[in-house]
């Protein structure tokens, strides 16, 4: 028996989706900015984000079967198109470095205290080069396996903040007391980037997908899925803890599940969150790895499973090294990534790529026409 | 120096009685066909065979045919042998000659009719015949030989199958003849739809091998890719199923077996009829099933046997044990190493007073214990079975009890420990229980490194794992990824009987459809008055 | 096996259920920890040797004073399990915030510990008094503080994020239980102690303190502490009420009508109206009758309807005079009036935020009080009617 070439279903895709989106984005606070109302501004953004995946794969669309980099190649030529491939990996890398150091600072502040980042970030770098030894679809596989226990978590955490009594609704008025700017605010340009901007990486993935007919249907009601745990998570976090201790807490889904305590037995049940956070990170850092190498594929010519090793661990290398400490690795995060790094390659070079694939397969179009 | 490739005779079934076709190859000594001189036929035989004490000759006379008959004795019946060939051959012995006793079909036809016979016309193939139980009978001048199959041994009697016992449901268990076992996979599906295909493997041992399957449920391509692979078979002896196991799987550097075995008919047969190939090899018990899926082995026919609420939670309780026996003890020694906010208060105080003046870290403790416990395991398999029982049950708990006294581990670890070691106990199959048991000490060494974090990575790890293992081409983790919801039905829970109409889907069977739907049962409707009753 | 960095034993470490904090005499806090000694809670192990040990330390920080334990103490402590929080009310009335940030910081102290007031001795005292029920003191406490609430409502069972949060908000000041000793408290601290039927040292509840920002400005008694918890969805309450006929002189004996409310919700509002704030309370709750001395008949629908007004008025009146007395005495709005008109009207709160407290001290109050009274037990009528009759025979 052959193995197969690498096919992802669309079930799959959705659950990447998912898995993707709510990876960091359900752990870090996000929308702080508009205080009590960050619920809202995650509803808007989510609808942002379906609009720019739509857009994203209406890029694709045009040209069937391609990924991101072979657009490139396609619209631009071959010398710019591997040179704007070679910004992306890059770019990939770093996030995915950023992310896997979001969640090592994670496990140090709150379990292991006193074992040095390199531990986490050489192990988890060992499972996702394990998985892409195997290919795409075996992390296709694993998310499906673990997706149900990482959703039911999620309600789970919910529930049982409910039951346990800690759940103030009230903390949640003033609805939109000071007005629509807050939530603008905290929309641009942070939201808009992170999560739903990441998408960009699933335009390297989309392209292997087995059957191409609804993607943008399941990718739509994917990121709409995540948006709605999201804000989920959301109003679990603001309602617990109120908006005050939320804005200064580092990881607030994981203090507000310290509230939960049923029948005296079932408490301090926070450590099994951060496991779940664990496997949306490997899904996020694992497809910006992937991303970056499918680039690299590109520009080398060679298959991206014999660079899997050596890639991985640059990344677990340049996760400890990017930030000195904690403070700078969140101020770069809020100042200097989503404005230097985000912006131009989420919107910017897209939105570039539009004129020239119209122009370019109406030049296609009319040569079918015409013979 | 055996440098050969091994013997590969397929039968077809609507040759009888002519030669069967077959791969001619080397073997030093063996003349393509056979002389027409006896004596010489004879003496080749006698060399063949190393001058085994069990080879037995008998001259006959058949008119004026002198001729031999040959066997092995230990190798058939010899009541048998008398009922059926010496007594018409001493009958023989009196007729009138005549011209058509030259004819060894005559003489068959005369002597030998309700018996099920061969021909061979080389020494080799006589010699094959003959280790399988055919009595030779060879006539001088004529290059062909009669071989008449006079049955086998005798063999074990039917039992309950010693390793899959159930509560409800049959109790026969397969036996080491292949054709009693073809007869109770027979006796289950009476379908001439049911075909058996053989196989010689072994380079010395020659030992039979069948596959079964319906043709037209079963897949073409994984059919012939199993036949394949039994072809590529190079050992110098197959002994067991367990052999042919290591060399049909899609790989062996795994923990998980690949393949699904079975000790009774029942379990055998209900895979066939989904679309599975059984693969049965003489002088082992235990029936192969291909392709399996890691489900498979969490299910045992007696769900099919009890009301579906009961199995279905069952099966639940399945899947939890495995997972039980995984973890349970890496969680004890992470929780109590590096977690200690995750116990609620007063457990822990309790644990901390059970662990005073242990002298060991918990990790040590629970290998030592576990090492223990498999030794212990070990040995109340192999030991007789009149000392075996007690010694193990009594063994472990008093051994643990012992050693809490000594003050070497403490109470809460036995619980744990032999907790875990229970619950491995659960899935059907046994050797799927070796995986939970490895796997489980690496778990422990990972949750000492590195706690919970640690025991996760090492899951998600195993999980990466199993999902990229094939089984004959099928994901191992069918139908839980990738996700086929029609084959929900029968895998955490199991839908009734009635609603379970489909084939699985990812065996790619040629029939999906089982039966055809119907209304689920229910009581007859009454007619208002009860009149029914009084008809 | 490589790696443990994070590794600690079972046999390594100590838990500490309690913690008090004191003023320092030489430096700024004098910190006593309780650390339980865990042998004497196995059933088999359990000696009749001291359950917890204490040690105190004096430094500038709790952070470091955590780690510095072990000057005196055996084992690495492990704080995520403490109980409860000592505040000794010099402390309290110098203000908290030095050390809350610590608490709320580490990853190691978890929400689900009792902050706690102490008066009347040092707060270390309080950790070293034995109870035969509950070997560990600060256990002892914490369970006792949970039951009293669920039971009567004795005490704000106030934890870290709340008292936090309190702090921080314009629109609410925080509370926090607060506890005394009565007997020796020499005698308490050793095993013996656990040996009298009637223990010669017990630490009780004592009310509640109040607090502006984080001092601590005044203290109110165990039933206004009722008054308090009024406010905050109070679940179980037993009532005394007078329930003499009206036209009865004041010599008679008074006879007294014992109401259990079994669930109470509220509602806080608070409104301007011509730049005048006012606060208003709704409460709505179910009753029952446990007891009474009255001879009334319980069986008539208009005697039920008497008492249930009885009850209302009596609770109207608890909670009338007790956020009176605050706004007196105190001038700090404990309730969360403010949060009230913050949800209602945040325009007009964001205006008038920063001088809350005072626009709290002048509010006019009013207070609605709706009682269901459900059911009076297993009996109808009560002996005493026929006691009564009798005597008027």
């Amino acid at each position: 028996m052959k193995q197969q070439v690498e096919k992802i279903s669309l079930w799959q895709l959705y659950i990447l989706i998912i898995c993707f989106q709510i990876g960091s984005a359900a752990l870090v606070g996000i929308g702080n900015e508009a205080k009590q109302d960050a619920w809202i501004a995650v509803i808007i953004g989510t609808l942002f984000g379906i609009a720019i995946m739509l857009y994203y794969l209406f890029l694709l669309s045009k040209v069937p079967g391609k990924n991101l980099f072979e657009l490139f190649v396609f619209c631009f030529g071959k010398w710019v198109g591997k040179f704007l491939t070679l910004l992306y990996v890059i770019y990939f890398f770093y996030i995915s470095a950023r992310v896997l150091r979001d969640f090592c600072e994670l496990l140090v502040s709150t379990i292991f205290e006193v074992t040095p980042l390199e531990v986490i970030s050489i192990t988890m770098m060992l499972v996702i080069v394990y998985i892409f030894q195997h290919g795409l679809e075996v992390l296709g596989r694993t998310s499906e396996v673990f997706f149900p226990y990482v959703v039911a978590f999620i309600v789970m955490t919910g529930l049982g903040i409910w039951f346990s009594g800690e759940f103030e609704m009230s903390n949640i008025q003033p609805i939109l007391g000071d007005g629509f700017k807050p939530v603008l605010k905290a929309l641009f340009p942070t939201m808009i980037t992170f999560p739903f901007g990441e998408a960009i990486t699933f335009m390297v993935i989309s392209a292997y997908i087995g059957t191409k007919k609804n993607i943008k249907k399941v990718s739509a009601v994917g990121v709409l899925t995540s948006g709605i745990l999201l804000t989920y998570g959301a109003v679990i976090q603001i309602a617990t803890l109120g908006v005050d201790v939320k804005d200064r807490a580092n990881f607030p889904l994981l203090s507000a599940s310290r509230e939960i305590s049923l029948l005296n037995f079932i408490e301090r049940v926070d450590l099994i969150i951060v496991f779940f956070v664990m496997f949306g990170i490997i899904v996020k850092v694992g497809i910006f790895f992937y991303g970056g190498l499918k680039g690299l594929e590109l520009i080398t010519n060679k298959p991206y499973r014999s660079m899997t090793l050596p890639m991985g661990s640059l990344i677990a290398f340049f996760t400890v090294v990017i930030s000195h400490n904690f403070v700078e690795h969140i101020e770069e995060g809020l100042v200097f990534v989503p404005f230097y790094l985000h912006i131009p390659f989420q919107f910017g070079i897209p939105l570039l790529l539009l004129p020239f694939i119209l122009w370019k397969t109406r030049k296609k179009q009319k040569k079918e026409s015409s013979s | 120096m055996s440098s050969f490739s091994s013997l590969f005779t397929r039968r077809k079934n609507k040759n009888r009685g002519r030669i069967s076709q077959k791969e001619i190859y080397d073997k030093e000594g063996i003349p393509k066909h056979f002389d027409l001189n006896l004596e010489k036929n004879l003496k080749s035989m006698q060399e063949l065979f190393n001058q085994t004490s069990d080879y037995e000759e008998i001259e006959i006379k058949i008119g004026d045919l002198k001729g031999c008959v040959c066997y092995l004795g230990t190798t058939l019946n010899k009541s048998e042998l008398n009922t059926h060939v010496l007594e018409p051959l001493r009958a023989a012995f009196k007729q009138p000659k005549t011209e058509s006793h030259k004819d060894i079909d005559y003489v068959r036809e005369a002597f030998f009719p309700a018996v099920s016979y061969k021909y061979g016309e080389t020494l080799h193939q006589l010699v094959w015949q003959m280790l399988n139980g055919y009595a030779i009978i060879m006539l001088d001048q004529h290059n062909r030989a009669l071989a008449l199959n006079i049955g086998g041994t005798d063999k074990r009697s039917i039992e309950e199958p010693s390793t899959q016992t159930i509560i409800r449901g049959p109790k026969e268990g397969f036996v080491e003849d292949i054709n009693t076992n073809i007869g109770l996979i027979r006796k289950k599906i009476k379908n001439p739809r049911l075909v058996f295909e053989e196989f010689n493997v072994g380079i010395d041992s020659n030992t039979q091998l069948k596959i079964g399957y319906m043709k037209g449920i079963v897949n073409e391509d994984i059919l012939s890719e199993v036949r394949q692979r039994i072809s590529k078979i190079n050992a110098s002896g197959i002994l067991d199923t367990g052999n042919v196991e290591e060399f049909i799987s899609d790989e062996t550097f795994t923990f998980f077996p690949l393949v699904f075995n079975s000790e009774r008919p029942d379990s055998i047969s209900g895979n066939i009829l989904e679309g599975k190939i059984a693969i049965l090899l003489d002088g082992s018990p235990f029936v192969l099933i291909v392709p399996s899926v890691f489900t498979d082995f969490f299910q045992s026919t007696e769900d099919y046997y009890q009301p579906f609420f009961m199995t279905s939670f069952i099966r639940i309780i399945r899947y939890m044990s495995f997972m039980i026996t995984l973890t349970f003890p890496s969680l004890y020694v992470a929780i109590t190493t590096y977690h200690h906010e995750l116990m609620p208060t007063p457990l822990l105080i309790n644990l901390q007073s059970q662990r005073e003046g242990v002298p060991f870290p918990a990790v040590i403790e629970i290998l030592m214990m576990e090492l223990t416990f498999e030794v212990l395991r070990e040995a109340g398999v192999r030991m007789p079975r009149a000392v075996g029982q007690t010694l193990s049950i009594v063994g472990a708990l008093v051994i643990g009890q012992a050693a809490v006294e000594a003050g070497l581990v403490s109470n809460v670890l036995v619980v744990v420990v032999a907790f875990s070691a229970i619950a491995s106990f659960v899935s059907p199959i046994y050797n799927f229980s070796i995986a939970a048991r490895l796997i489980r000490f690496i778990l422990i060494i990972m949750a000492a490194s590195l706690g919970l974090y640690g025991i996760l990575l090492l899951l998600i790890i195993m999980v990466i794992h199993l999902v990229s293992l094939r089984s004959f081409g099928i994901p191992y983790l069918t139908p839980v990824a990738p996700f086929k919801m029609k084959d929900q039905s029968d895998i955490f829970i199991r839908v009734p009987i009635w609603g379970d109409r489909y084939r699985p889907t990812y065996l790619m069977t040629k029939a999906p459809v089982k039966t055809k739907k119907s209304p689920p049962p229910s009581a007859p409707k009454q007619d208002s008055g009860g009149k029914k009753e009084n008809e | 096996m490589t790696g443990c960095w994070d590794r600690e034993e079972l046999d390594d470490i100590s838990v500490v259920t309690g913690m008090a904090v004191d003023p320092g005499e030489e430096k700024k806090y004098r910190m006593t920890v309780e650390a339980i000694n865990s042998a004497e809670f196995g059933r088999q192990s359990a000696q009749g040797d001291a359950p917890v040990l204490t040690y105190t330390l004096e430094g500038d920080s709790l952070s470091e004073l955590s780690h510095k334990m072990n000057v005196g103490l055996t084992r690495k402590l492990v704080f995520s399990h403490t109980r409860v929080l000592y505040i000794s009310e010099e402390v309290a009335k110098g203000g908290v915030f030095g050390f809350l940030d610590f608490l709320e910081r580490s990853g190691q102290f978890r929400n689900d510990f009792s902050i706690v007031i102490t008066s009347g001795y040092p707060a270390s005292e309080f950790t070293k008094i034995t109870y035969p029920v509950e070997k560990s003191p600060s256990l002892k406490l914490s369970t006792q503080i949970n039951a009293l609430t669920e039971e009567w409502g004795g005490n704000p069972d106030v934890q870290l994020y709340d008292f936090i949060t309190s702090i921080i908000s314009k629109g609410i000041n925080p509370v926090a239980g607060m506890i005394s000793m009565r007997g020796d408290p020499e005698k308490g601290q050793t095993v013996e102690n656990n040996k009298d039927l009637s223990p010669d040292a017990l630490v009780y509840a004592d009310g509640m303190a109040v607090f502006k920002n984080d001092k601590m400005v005044g203290r109110l008694s165990l039933e206004e502490t009722r008054g308090y918890l009024w406010t905050k969805d109070l679940r179980h309450t037993s009532l005394s009420i007078k329930c003499n006929s009206e036209t009865a002189d004041s010599s008679e004996e008074e006879f007294f009508l014992d109401a259990r409310i079994i669930r109470s919700k509220v509602k806080l509002g608070a409104k301007y109206q011509n730049d005048r704030p006012k606060i208003n309370v709704k409460i709505n709750g179910e009753a029952k009758i446990q007891g009474t001395q009255c001879p009334n008949d319980l069986t008539k629908i208009n005697v039920f309807a008497e008492h249930e007004k009885l009850i209302e008025k009596f609770i109207k009146d608890e909670i009338t005079q007790l956020i009176i007395k605050v706004q007196k005495e105190y001038g700090v709005d404990i309730f969360g009036f403010g949060e009230s008109l913050n949800r209602q009207d945040h325009k007009k709160y964001k205006e008038v935020e920063n001088k809350w407290d005072k626009e709290f001290a002048k509010a006019e109050l009013d207070v609605k009080v709706d009682i269901q009274l459900l059911r009076a037990g297993i009996k109808n009528k009560s002996f005493n009617a026929d006691i009564e009759e009798r005597n008027q025979e």
